[in-house]
């Protein structure tokens, strides 16, 4: 579309190389939404109300000397809305799949997940479960251990996380992304491919728009 | 008796007769004043002596050498060996002389023969100082026993015949030398050691033959040995060499390098197969190969440890003795050649000690050595024959010695060397680091740059704000629906189509709004988003656009409350800063905007109910998107204000226009993303409206 391609045009002057783009799966109220704002924001957002839709968050990291655009599409759990999250997969990078350790339904509804983030993802999606809330330790309904045997036996990543206390919230994020630039530099993840979640910018940070400021800043300057 | 007459005896010697018989005389008894070692021996001699003048000092000589290398020589067959070889000599050589004598008369006249005589002198002093210089030195009878062995050593191996070819080699060398013209120095002086080795082998052999004949000097030995040594080419060789002082000066450098040859057992037979190399190459390369050559000689020297000019001088003064009294003879009767044949003398003599002593202590490599420089032919092969048995340290020395006499000789080598690298060096480094540095500068300054201009880029600001992400999503949403509508109109049967169709074309021309060009007018922008909100009647509350709508307003009545009042202003006046305000309201403004249209689509396509017709909601959403754009022409033409405001209140107009101009540029911007996300409506709704319709129920 017109538009889409115009915005992108308007991105301006880049300060990263990549742009890897996440998707959040779950169960409503698993934490996805706080997984991502304790990660861009760095906060625990205590009272967070259902996502609609999707929502978006960034932030910019580094693998290997490369900076790394996160675009992170947060999905809304509502299972009303599971027909139009399903269109957000195509073209994502790394699927963060977030059940809730103290609620055991939302692990035995990880299969499902799956199967959509497998299907409606490219083979070479990285895959990532996460066990939020582990700061909630006493009402632990999930051990680590069937967790982790789940995650081993579907080939996932795997962690236990506290968007609250923000444990392990980062490694999450960054050993997806970690695994996802290994795939681009085995070649595994072919970028030129449509749908591989991931867009290289050459590192020009002087584009055409830039130029048009010029005469603005140098007016500025006095 | 004068130097000049011992000189001449010398050349007597040599040439024969022709010089100046009666000097020879003289200079014999000379040398036997000045060697009392020798009296007993010479004695024995010295009615021949007289008579036949030098050619018996040189024979007393020889066969006081002789005498002992007979004494030493037990194999019988060497002996037979070398009275065999010493017969041949002698047959030859008295051919040669009677040649001589016929030639004789010419030779005297022409200039060709006095150089053939000085040449002829040279070769004879060499001889016979060594000799001298053996007794006057006092050198013990074991040494001279040794160098008498040694020498024979080398008769033995070369026979006469070898002798003879090399002779006949020799001549046609220098014939050909003499046809070609080349006067290169180079080929003079390597003619000049052929001599010295020829006249070195030639009086070994006559010191030979004579312990083998055990004949006191006879007139037959002494032609005998003086054809030897005056064999015509060393005659004809000085010719073309002797008269100039750069052949002079090359001259010494070769009787120099001899020495050195000489100061090591092996190095003689070194230095005398590079010099034949060179001879070799100078012949046949011609004078091309002159430059190098004195490089080579020049290296050998140096390489070999000549001994400087100084050190020369030295071991003058050591014989000083004998060589004064030569060289008062040679005064008095040859002044033209003094000066050549003193250098020769010392150089000679020189050259005798060292042999004597290092030959000596090496016998038999000094023998090797000497037959190797007889043979030698292709001499490339010698020098490297040479060089291996001579061991690596030959090598590594001759490879310091010629680094340094390069260097040596040509100071600007280094100096350029030195240069070259260094500045290369530094200039590699330095600009390695200014690069690095400039690198750095410009990434920070790039950085920099990138920063500010993301902070009032439209486009990256729209992307943070996240518009760029919705209007993805929504696109996503609209293509599927896009697909959606068109696989279920085309499974639909004409008549459900055109139960449909009417309310399809009906949201279709609602979505094709006119472009409004007029100035925007002032609106009441929150209570009309929520109530296209409220009509939409999707859930979805207006609290983010309004919060941008008013902080942006809010600023800009502050802005105009101020305006003039310096002092108390919280609000900048900076036209840049002012410019990025109104880049990032308008650009926040359009994020959510098109959030708000992405989330219309989502829910539009979730919600089931038929509550609100889809027209009305696509109605509600066209006249939002107006709403909006209002808004933004509004907030574009406000900021312009200001900015023209500042620019006219500190004359900044230059300055101001094109950030106003870009203002609007990018407001125009913002609307076409509003307007496109509104566009991207269409087919979630028209999706919508079949999904709902009772046609497909």
């Amino acid at each position: 579309m017109k538009s889409h391609k115009a915005a992108d045009m308007a991105a301006g002057p880049y300060n990263y190389s990549y742009i890897f783009k996440y998707i959040i799966i779950g169960d409503m109220g698993v934490g996805k939404s706080c997984l991502l704002h304790q990660f861009t924001e760095k906060k625990f957002m205590a009272d967070c109300p259902h996502t609609i839709g999707v929502e978006f968050g960034t932030r910019i990291i580094e693998v290997a000397g490369q900076k790394i655009k996160l675009q992170i599409w947060d999905t809304a759990g509502q299972e009303r809305f599971r027909a139009v999250t399903r269109s957000y997969y195509r073209g994502a990078a790394g699927a963060l799949m977030v059940y809730d350790i103290t609620r055991r339904s939302t692990y035995n509804h990880l299969s499902s997940w799956l199967t959509d983030a497998r299907n409606l993802t490219n083979p070479n999606t990285v895959i990532f479960l996460i066990g939020n809330k582990c700061d909630l330790d006493a009402q632990r309904d999930v051990t680590f251990e069937e967790a982790k045997q789940f995650a081993d036996e579907n080939g996932l990543m795997f962690l236990e996380c506290s968007a609250k206390t923000g444990e392990n919230v980062e490694d999450a994020f960054l050993d997806t992304a970690k695994k996802i630039y290994q795939n681009i530099q085995d070649g595994s993840l072919d970028l030129n491919a449509a749908e591989s979640g991931v867009q290289h910018k050459p590192a020009t940070p002087r584009n055409p728009l830039n130029t048009d400021q010029t005469p603005n800043k140098e007016g500025c300057a006095c | 008796m004068s130097d000049s007459d011992d000189d001449a005896a010398f050349a007597s010697a040599d040439e024969g007769e022709i010089n100046d018989p009666s000097a020879v005389g003289g200079m014999a008894t000379q040398k036997i004043k000045e060697k009392k070692e020798n009296v007993e021996q010479m004695t024995k001699q010295e009615p021949q002596k007289q008579a036949s003048g030098r050619n018996e000092g040189k024979g007393k000589n020889k066969k006081k050498k002789k005498g002992k290398n007979g004494g030493k020589e037990t194999g019988g067959k060497t002996l037979t060996d070398e009275k065999l070889s010493a017969k041949n000599l002698t047959e030859e050589k008295v051919v040669k002389a009677e040649e001589r004598k016929t030639e004789k008369p010419d030779k005297i006249q022409s200039e060709t023969d006095a150089q053939k005589t000085q040449a002829i002198t040279k070769i004879s002093t060499l001889v016979d100082d060594k000799k001298s210089q053996d007794n006057s030195d006092k050198q013990s009878d074991i040494n001279s026993d040794k160098q008498s062995q040694i020498s024979l050593d080398k008769q033995s191996q070369d026979n006469s015949d070898k002798q003879k070819q090399d002779n006949s080699d020799k001549q046609s060398q220098i014939n050909s030398d003499k046809l070609s013209q080349i006067s290169s120095n180079k080929q003079s002086i390597s003619q000049d050691i052929h001599k010295t080795v020829v006249s070195e082998v030639n009086s070994s052999k006559t010191d030979q033959e004579d312990s083998v004949t055990k004949i006191p000097v006879k007139p037959d030995n002494v032609s005998n040995n003086n054809i030897v040594t005056e064999s015509p080419e060393s005659v004809t060789i000085p010719r073309e060499r002797d008269h100039t002082p750069e052949q002079e000066e090359v001259l010494e450098n070769l009787t120099s390098a001899a020495e050195e040859q000489s100061s090591g057992g092996w190095g003689w037979g070194w230095g005398s197969s590079l010099l034949k190399t060179a001879t070799s190459s100078v012949s046949t390369f011609t004078h091309q190969v002159g430059d190098g050559f004195t490089t080579l000689m020049d290296t050998v020297e140096t390489s070999l440890g000549a001994p400087p000019p100084e050190e020369m001088v030295k071991d003058e003064t050591i014989s000083d003795t004998e060589k004064d009294e030569k060289k008062e003879t040679r005064a008095t009767n040859k002044p033209e050649s003094q000066p050549k044949t003193e250098a020769q003398t010392k150089t000679l003599d020189e050259k005798t000690n060292t042999q004597t002593a290092e030959g000596a202590d090496r016998g038999g490599w000094f023998s090797n050595i000497s037959s190797l420089v007889q043979n030698t032919v292709s001499e490339s092969i010698g020098v490297l024959e040479t060089i291996g048995t001579g061991s690596l340290d030959v090598m590594e020395k001759i490879g310091k010695k010629t680094y340094s006499v390069i260097t040596e000789h040509d100071p600007g080598f280094r100096k350029a060397r030195q240069f070259l690298g260094n500045k290369g060096d530094k200039q590699n480094l330095s600009a390695l680091l200014r690069d690095a540095k400039d690198e750095t500068d410009q990434k920070i300054e790039m950085e920099k740059e990138s920063e500010e201009a993301r902070k009032c880029h439209f486009g990256c600001l729209f992307d943070d704000y996240q518009g760029l992400a919705h209007l993805e999503a929504l696109e996503i949403l609209s293509n599927q629906s896009e697909k959606r509508v068109q696989t279920l109109l085309h499974a639909m049967s004409e008549e459900t189509i055109s139960e449909i169709k009417p309310e399809l074309l009906q949201i279709k021309d609602i979505f094709e709004i006119d472009e409004n060009d007029d100035e925007a007018t002032e609106h009441d922008f929150v209570k009309l988003v929520t109530d296209q909100l409220t009509e939409l009647h999707l859930g979805t509350t207006p609290d983010k656009l309004n919060k941008v709508q008013e902080k942006t307003r809010k600023w800009l009545i502050d802005f105009h409350s101020e305006s003039g009042d310096d002092k108390t202003t919280t609000i900048t006046r900076d036209p840049k800063e002012i410019h990025r305000l109104a880049i990032q309201s308008l650009a926040e403004l359009t994020s959510k905007s098109v959030e708000q249209f992405h989330k219309a689509g989502e829910l539009i396509l979730l919600q089931k109910d038929g509550e609100k017709s889809y027209l009305d909601r696509s109605k509600a959403l066209a006249g939002l998107t107006e709403v909006l754009c209002t808004e933004v022409g509004i907030l574009s033409t406000k900021f312009s204000h200001c900015l023209n405001t500042v620019g006219e209140s500190k004359e900044l107009s230059e300055v101001v226009n094109p950030l106003v101009t870009n203002i609007y540029l990018e407001a125009t911007n913002s609307s076409t993303y509003i307007q496109d996300a509104f566009q991207l409506l269409l087919p979630v709704l028209q999706n919508a409206v079949i999904q709902n319709s009772d046609v497909l129920q």
